[in-house]
C-alpha cells in the first residue's frame, strides 16, 4: 500500500502528480475555496457599500438628580432597543448589503468631569430617546459632537500617550458574570442596592485637568442561534447530559437492529460455553445506570446554582459585546495608574470566579519581544477600534444578556453620590392638552386664496386644537375661533 | 474597488470553478469521467452551505 501510495508521488512529474490530484476531487475543494472566496468578497462590498451612507448621532444623556430608577429600568432599556436586530437573508446580504446594527454605550470622564452617552445610527434615534424617556421622563438628552477627535490617532505621539485595554471574558459566554440583583443588602435600611456604579464613577472622577478617561460598550444585537445553542451544549456538559450524536455512514453498517441481535446471540454461546456471568439478560442489569438522562442529582448546591444562572442568562435576549477603556494625557501629567487600576478594580465587583469574570486581556500592558512596538501597535488598534466604534476590531466579541448589560452600564440611583457627574438640572413636565399647533395648510388651499385676493390671509399661520382651528389675527394676542 | 471589479473577480473564480470540473473530467478521460460527473454534484452541496447567511 505504501509502495503504492509513494510511487504515484514519486515515479511521475509534479505536474502528473497535480493533474491526477485534481482529477481525483482535488478540484471539489479548490471550487469550495474559490466560491466561498467569491460570495465572501461580494457580502463584504455590498455591506461596505451599506455602511458608507448610515449616518450616526451621540447623544448626551443627564439623569435628574433623585433618580430612583433601578438597573431594572436600564435593563428594559436594553430589551427596548434589541428591537433593531435585522435577520440576514440572501437579497440583504448579497443585493443590499447586510451588517449588523449596533449602539455604543460610553461613559467618558473629561478632566473629571463625568458624561453618560449613547451613540446610535440617526433613524434609530428615536428608539433610544423613546426608550430612555419611557424610564426616565426627567431625563434631558442632547445631541453632542463627537469627543474622540481630542487625543492623535499615531503613536508614539509627541504630545500625547494612552494607556487602552479591551475588557474580555475569561470563559465561555454562557457563563453569566454577577448580576445587579446580586448587590442588594437587605439588611441595609437606608440603601437596599449597593451600586456597582458608584466605584466605576469614582474611580472616573480621580483624573484632573488634562487628562481623560473613556468607558466604551458596543453592542449588537444578535439572533439566538448564534449563542443559546452553544450554552445549551454548555449547561448539558455541565449536568452530565449525553447529546445522542449523529449517526454516520459506519454506524447504519454496525449499529443496526441484525448487528445487535448477532452479538447478542454471540455473547450468549460464548457464556454458555465458558461458564462465565454474561448470558441473557446480564445486558439489562449493567444498562440501569444508562436511564438517567443527565447527573443532576448528584451535583453539589454551588453546581446548581451555576446551571441555574446560566439558564436564566439565555432566558432574555442577547447582544454581542465589546468593553474598551482608554485613558489618555499628556506627556507630563501620564498617569495610567490614578483611574486604570481603580475602574478595573471596579470592573472586579461583577466578577463570579466559579462563573464568569471580565478582565483587561488585550491591552497595552506588554512585557517582553519588542514590548515598545507591540504596545504602540496595540494603542493604535484599540483606540481606532474606539474612534470608529467597531465591535470587529481587536479580540473577539462576548455575549452579554440585557440584564449583564444593565449590570455593567446604568444611570447611578441618587445615593451615588459622584461630585461631577452630569445631572439634568432642570424639571420638566408634560405640556398643557390642547395647546394649539402650528400647521400647514394644502398648497391647493393657499392657492385658491391669494387667486380670490386675500393673500394676506393665505400666508398667516394657521394653528390648531382638539377643538377645532385656532386663528392668531395679530402678535398682541388678539385671538379668534374659527 | 468598484462595484464592476468585484462582478469581474467574482466571475472570473465561477469560470475557474468551471474550468476546474472540464479539467478533471478531461484528464479522467473516458475510463474515469463518472469521478468527475459525480463530483459536480458536490458544487450544489457547497453552494447550498454558502449561502446559509
Amino acid at each position: 500500500m505504501l509502495d503504492i501510495f509513494l510511487s504515484f508521488f514519486l515515479t511521475q512529474s509534479f505536474f502528473a502528480v497535480l493533474s491526477q490530484v485534481i482529477a481525483l476531487g482535488g478540484w471539489i475543494v479548490l471550487a469550495y475555496g474559490l466560491l466561498f472566496a467569491g460570495l465572501a468578497l461580494t457580502g463584504a462590498y455590498k455591506a461596505g457599500k451599506e455602511t458608507s451612507k448610515w449616518e450616526w448621532v451621540l447623544l448626551a444623556i443627564d439623569v435628574p438628580q433623585m433618580n430612583v430608577q433601578t438597573p431594572k429600568a436600564v435593563e428594559q432599556l436594553f430589551a427596548h432597543i434589541f428591537s433593531i436586530w435585522e435577520p440576514s437573508s440572501i437579497g440583504t446580504v448579497f443585493r443590499r448589503g447586510y451588517a449588523r446594527q449596533s449602539y455604543s454605550f460610553e461613559i467618558i470622564s473629561i478632566g473629571g468631569y463625568i458624561q453618560f452617552l449613547i451613540r446610535v445610527r440617526t433613524i434609530y434615534r428615536d428608539v433610544v430617546e423613546a426608550a430612555v424617556y419611557a424610564q426616565y421622563p426627567q431625563a434631558e438628552i442632547t445631541e453632542v459632537e463627537d469627543y474622540v477627535g481630542t487625543i492623535p490617532d499615531t503613536y508614539p505621539n509627541d504630545t500625547h500617550n494612552i494607556w487602552a485595554a479591551e475588557y474580555l471574558l475569561t470563559k465561555p459566554s454562557a457563563y453569566p458574570i454577577r448580576m445587579y440583583k446580586e448587590f442588594e443588602h437587605n439588611i441595609s435600611k437606608d440603601t437596599v442596592l449597593k451600586d456597582p456604579m458608584g466605584t466605576l464613577l469614582e474611580s472616573f472622577t480621580r483624573i484632573g485637568p488634562g487628562e481623560q478617561v473613556w468607558f466604551q460598550m458596543i453592542i449588537e444585537p444578535i439572533a439566538e442561534k448564534h449563542w443559546k445553542e452553544d450554552a445549551i451544549k454548555e449547561i448539558k456538559n455541565l449536568i452530565g447530559e449525553k447529546t445522542p450524536s449523529k449517526k454516520n455512514f459506519f454506524d447504519y453498517i454496525f449499529d443496526n437492529p441484525l448487528t445487535k441481535e448477532l452479538a447478542h446471540g454471540t455473547n450468549e454461546m460464548l457464556s454458555q460455553l465458558t461458564g462465565s456471568e454474561g448470558g441473557v439478560g446480564s445486558g439489562e442489569s449493567s444498562d440501569t445506570g444508562k436511564d438517567s438522562p443527565n447527573n443532576l442529582l448528584y451535583l453539589t448546591p454551588g453546581q446548581k446554582k451555576l446551571v441555574e444562572a446560566m439558564e436564566e442568562k439565555i432566558s432574555k435576549v442577547g447582544f454581542n459585546t465589546k468593553i474598551r477603556l482608554v485613558y489618555s494625557a499628556t506627556h507630563d501629567i501620564y498617569t495610567p495608574s490614578r483611574a486604570v487600576n481603580s475602574f478595573t478594580g471596579a470592573m472586579n465587583q461583577y466578577n463570579v470566579p466559579f462563573s464568569n469574570t471580565i478582565l483587561p486581556k488585550y491591552m497595552t500592558s506588554v512585557q517582553y519581544l519588542f514590548a515598545d512596538q507591540r504596545k504602540d501597535y496595540r494603542r493604535r488598534v484599540i483606540l481606532s477600534g474606539y474612534k470608529k466604534r467597531d465591535i470587529d476590531i481587536g479580540k473577539k466579541p462576548f455575549v452579554f444578556n440585557t440584564e449583564e448589560l444593565a449590570t455593567v452600564w446604568h444611570f447611578p440611583m441618587s445615593h451615588v453620590a459622584t461630585p461631577l457627574l452630569q445631572k439634568a438640572q432642570l424639571k420638566t413636565a408634560e405640556p398643557p392638552i390642547g395647546l394649539p399647533v402650528e400647521y400647514t395648510r394644502p398648497q391647493s388651499e393657499i392657492d385658491e386664496d391669494i387667486a380670490s385676493g386675500v393673500r394676506d390671509a393665505a400666508q398667516r399661520p394657521r394653528y390648531k386644537t382638539d377643538s377645532g382651528e385656532v386663528e392668531y389675527t395679530n402678535d398682541s394676542g388678539g385671538v379668534r375661533f374659527g | 474597488m468598484n462595484e464592476s471589479f468585484v462582478r469581474h473577480v467574482v466571475s472570473f473564480l465561477g469560470t475557474i470553478v468551471a474550468f476546474l470540473a472540464y479539467y478533471s473530467g478531461y484528464v479522467s478521460a473516458g475510463h474515469g469521467w463518472w469521478w468527475t460527473g459525480f463530483g459536480v454534484f458536490a458544487i450544489y452541496l457547497i453552494l447550498y452551505k454558502l449561502l446559509d447567511v
